[in-house]
């Protein structure tokens, strides 16, 4: 994919600079070098030959433009392979690319909790991810499934929390992905009567919500914390 | 499904062409047996089985949509 070139030089500055003038890039920063080796001349006088090799970087922003077009492109096939009519917008912000998938059959992309939402952005994720050499996180979205998902955990979360609160007793929610965790860890955070968990291992793990016992609480509490 | 199976298998493993797909019809389910490169065999099933799990969401999806039973068994 990338055009290298070598450079020499009697030192590996020299080299590099040697590799730009090939490359005709105007700033180091704009190339990517990689250090080939030095040669010694064991009858000159000390003198040595350093080797690199350069490659001109590719830009941010064609690099970014290149992964929503390959994502879009790679979800658009398998949905056309689900025998699903419906049409991909791919979008890049931040280094994560968010495709939007505008059908009328959001029922089945999203499946239960989800499901089948985070499977297509999984193996997008796999795909897009195996070619390029550095990461881009991939969302999927279709109906603002996502932030409606989010809003609904966060007053649960909230719900749940005034339970704790008033009883004294943990509460937890259980299956749920890392994801659906983190927004409950998130949607509690600024919480100083409660504190949340999550335990369990695998497909088991689940987020408990805590009571913090606090001086002036225990008074009326009951102490089982202790 | 077939089709659907295929690409994704192909997409992701690194020797393409050795990706095979045999649909098996059953009276009322079908089964796609995948075939894989060994060493491409990680590459479909992911970190604790993520990867397949994926695939047979996916296709279960699918599946529905199309009104039938379908599942995925990968060859070793």
């Amino acid at each position: 994919m990338d055009d290298w070139v070598e450079g020499e030089g009697k030192t590996e500055d020299d080299a590099v600079e040697d590799a730009m003038k090939r490359l005709g890039a105007v700033s180091r920063d704009n190339i990517k070098v990689e250090f080939i080796g030095e040669e010694k001349k064991f009858f000159g006088f000390g003198e040595k030959k350093v080797k690199v090799r350069a490659a001109l970087n590719e830009l941010p922003v064609n690099r970014g433009v290149k992964k929503v077009i390959e994502a879009t492109e790679v979800l658009q096939r398998i949905l056309s392979g689900m025998k699903i009519d419906a049409r991909v917008e791919g979008d890049e912000k931040d280094d994560i690319v968010h495709l939007k998938i505008l059908s009328n059959l959001g029922g089945i992309l999203i499946g239960r909790r989800g499901e089948t939402l985070d499977s297509l952005e999984h193996i997008v994720d796999r795909i897009v991810n195996r070619k390029f050499e550095d990461r881009v996180n991939i969302l999927v979205d279709t109906e603002d499934y996502r932030e409606r998902r989010r809003e609904k955990l966060s007053r649960l979360a909230k719900k749940l929390a005034r339970q704790v609160r008033l009883t004294g007793k943990s509460a937890e929610i259980s299956s749920m992905n890392a994801r659906d965790r983190k927004i409950i860890h998130m949607a509690l955070q600024d919480d100083s009567s409660v504190e949340t968990m999550s335990e369990g291992e695998g497909f088991e793990r689940k987020v408990v919500i805590s009571p913090i016992n606090r001086r002036e609480k225990t008074d009326f509490g009951r102490r089982n914390k202790f | 499904m077939k089709e659907l199976i295929t690409y994704i298998a192909k997409a992701l493993v690194d020797k393409p062409e050795e990706v095979s797909v045999q649909e098996v019809e059953g009276e009322k389910t079908t089964v796609l047996e995948l075939k894989v490169a060994p060493e491409d065999l990680g590459k479909v099933i992911g970190k604790q089985g993520r990867t397949a799990r994926a695939m047979r969401t996916i296709l279960s999806a699918t599946a529905t949509k199309l009104r039938k039973r379908a599942v995925l068994e990968i060859l070793e």
